[in-house]
């Protein structure tokens, strides 16, 4: 859809062309005879025009090489053409090289314009850049040929009317613009720019001229308003155009001044990040650094750690030889100092029983001690191998129900019916070895039941749960222990009473503090004397061992 | 014992010796008892084509020059004598001795108890054992 600025630009070309058309025809109806001979201001005026279409083929070509707009080269060249002629034109005086200098030249003229109809015919000319020389010289040849030898010219003007062949030339001229009026026409509708519509109005005059030039005589009245109506155009499209350019100077330079900042911008920000990366190579080398530093401190490290390790295997090896070294030594000691115990247990019942009749009580009841003896013997070695077994020989730990196990325990130890040890509190299910506790509650509970020295005695077992640990207790009512002893009962070997009185190998409570302290425990006696005694002993909880 | 053919007592200790042959006389087997002080005197006897092969072997452990684990480690590998029951009479309460003794294929593992009068139940005991069992087939 057409926008109204541009319907009325139409209208106002429609109008220029008509209003000029009536214009010229009124001017010659009313004036006739009205001439005007004035060389210097058609000079000036043809001049003007002249630097006008120079300046113009400039600007033009400007844009051409600007825009690419291929156009503006045959505007560029027409500029040229019918500037230098037109110029040579108004250097001329009145006659034949005259007319026919403004007619070659219109006709120039309008034939490059005319070329905008095909605005990439340059490129199929080989060459191109030199066209312009070539328009440049040939016009200049032709004026100057024109202003030396006019009478070389074919004949323009007689008896003050211009010849048919002038008329022609101009005509068809004239005709060539419109042709060029028509291409800025519809340039205009596709694109609406003002400058098309200029450029329209610029040939349509410079039509409209060529077309009428018949009707005009040398000097009239139309004559002066053609060549002035043709400056004016001239001017106007100068203006716009250079005004085009001075804007697109303009917004170039803004656009150079974008850049220019946009480059400084850029400048500051490399600057910037030149520091910055200087800065954070600078920090990557200090962390490098420290990484590197820390590396050989691990590598330090791990080389002392694996010289630990060594070490540790070491000893460890060395504990394990050692450890193999007592066992077999445990072994053997008990092995071979139990056989000759054997031997004479046995050969001194053998004597008893064969020579029963040789022998008077006296001498049965030497042999009866002597069998005791080798008994005690045995006993204090498997309490020694027991003994030296703890914590050496160390069995899979499991959860051992307590309460299962010092039931079969005093059913073992089958106790009279007298003194039956009672559990007083719920005994727990711990984690241990087997063996271990079950030698600790044996030992305490059989102590107890040994050393009973009432008839109705009591003997209790007793577990108090506590954050840490277990704390278990074996009690009787049995004679007690005086406090000097509570040390030394704890002794290898120690008995408070004779042997002879209360067979005891003496190894029991040493026994049992070992196992205790072995899982981290402690083993300690409460005791009065003639009121009993309360062995108490700590079981470490799980985790805390 | 159901077969006639004698006992070998491979064991070193004198009294445990005595022990065993009283043992026996009290609960009146009538098996010749042959006693070898230790593994190479028993191996020699074994292999004595001379000899009767023995029904029953009675092995000490603990012995001078081959013990008894030795001593079964070379019969059980010997075709014609692996068949031999062996019961291990020894004082050793060693697990590891147990397991071995096991593993090579004894008959029966039993502890010398230090009375008397216990020693006998045990030989005993092998003999009741060994009466009611079929033996291996011999030659």
């Amino acid at each position: 859809m057409m926008k109204i600025k541009h319907l009325m630009l139409y209208l106002a070309l429609v109008a220029l062309a008509a209003g000029l058309l009536w214009a010229g025809l009124a001017l010659h109806t009313l004036w006739p005879d009205w001439r005007w001979e004035n060389e210097p201001v058609h000079s000036s005026v043809e001049a003007l025009g002249t630097v006008v279409a120079i300046f113009m083929t400039l600007v033009l070509f400007q844009r051409k090489q600007k825009e690419g707009d291929e156009k503006f080269f045959s505007l560029s060249i027409g500029f040229l053409s019918m500037g230098l002629l037109d110029g040579f034109h108004a250097f001329s005086s009145p006659g034949h090289g005259f007319v026919f200098l403004h007619s070659v030249a219109g006709l120039a003229g309008g034939f490059c314009f005319a070329l905008v109809w095909l605005p990439g015919w340059g490129r199929y000319v080989s060459g191109r850049a030199h066209i312009p020389w070539a328009a440049a010289v040939a016009s200049t040849l032709c004026g100057a040929w024109a202003l030396l030898w006019p009478g070389t010219l074919p004949p323009m003007v007689y008896n003050g009317e211009f010849t048919t062949t002038a008329v022609n030339i101009n005509f068809f001229a004239g005709v060539l613009f419109l042709v060029a009026t028509a291409r800025f026409v519809l340039d205009f509708q596709r694109s609406g720019e003002l400058e098309a519509w200029l450029f329209a109005c610029l040939t349509l005059l410079f039509g409209l001229a060529g077309l009428t030039f018949r009707h005009s005589l040398v000097w009239d009245s139309g004559w002066w308003l053609w060549h002035l109506l043709r400056l004016t155009a001239y001017l106007l499209v100068l203006g716009f155009v250079v005004r085009q350019y001075l804007v697109m100077v303009s917004v170039l330079q803004v656009a150079l001044a974008e850049q220019r900042r946009t480059e400084k911008e850029l400048r500051k920000h490399r600057d910037h990040l030149e520091e910055l990366v200087t800065e954070r190579t600078a920090e990557l080398n200090a962390r490098v650094a420290e990484v590197e530093r820390l590396n050989r401190a691990m590598t330090n490290l791990l080389q002392d750690l694996q010289a630990a390790n060594r070490n540790l295997e070491q000893t460890a090896r060395e504990l394990q030889k050692a450890n193999k070294e007592l066992a077999d030594f445990a072994y053997i000691v008990s092995h071979d100092l139990k056989a000759p115990l054997r031997a004479i247990s046995q050969l001194a019942g053998w004597v008893s029983t064969d020579y029963a009749d040789v022998l008077d009580a006296d001498g049965q009841e030497m042999l009866t001690l002597l069998t005791g003896r080798t008994q005690r013997m045995h006993n204090l070695i498997e309490g020694i191998l027991q003994y030296s077994r703890i914590g050496r020989v160390r069995e899979k730990e499991r959860n051992v129900d307590l309460k299962q196990l010092v039931q079969e325990i005093i059913e073992t130890l089958a106790p009279p019916e007298q003194v039956q040890p009672s559990v007083r509190d719920t005994l727990p299910t711990v984690a241990g070895e087997p063996t271990r506790l079950t030698q600790v509650f044996q030992n305490l509970l059989d102590n107890a039941l040994k050393f009973m020295d009432k008839p109705q005695g009591r003997v209790g077992v007793g577990c108090v749960e506590q954050e840490s640990h277990w704390l278990f207790s074996v009690s009787d009512d049995g004679p007690g222990i005086e406090e000097k002893h509570h040390a030394r009962i704890f002794q290898m070997f120690q008995t408070l009473t004779p042997r002879d009185e209360t067979e005891s190998t003496g190894i029991g409570l040493a026994l049992v503090k070992k196992i205790v302290e072995t899982w981290g425990g402690k083993i300690w006696v409460e005791s009065t004397v003639g009121q009993g005694s309360t062995f108490f002993f700590t079981l470490p909880k799980e985790g805390e061992k | 014992m159901k077969s006639t053919r004698p006992f070998l007592l491979v064991e070193d200790d004198q009294v445990d010796a005595m022990t065993v042959k009283r043992a026996l006389k009290v609960i009146k087997v009538t098996n010749r008892l042959h006693i070898a002080g230790d593994g190479e005197q028993a191996l020699a006897y074994l292999r004595d084509p001379k000899n009767e092969t023995p029904c029953i072997i009675l092995l000490d452990l603990s012995m001078p020059r081959m013990n008894g684990i030795e001593f079964l480690h070379v019969i059980k590998k010997d075709k014609t004598l692996k068949r031999i029951p062996v019961v291990v009479l020894t004082s050793s309460k060693e697990e590891q001795d147990r397991v071995d003794s096991f593993d090579l294929g004894v008959a029966g593992y039993m502890l010398k108890p230090v009375d008397y009068a216990q020693f006998v139940e045990v030989v005993k005991t092998i003999d009741l054992y060994w009466t009611l069992s079929e033996l291996p087939p011999g030659e």
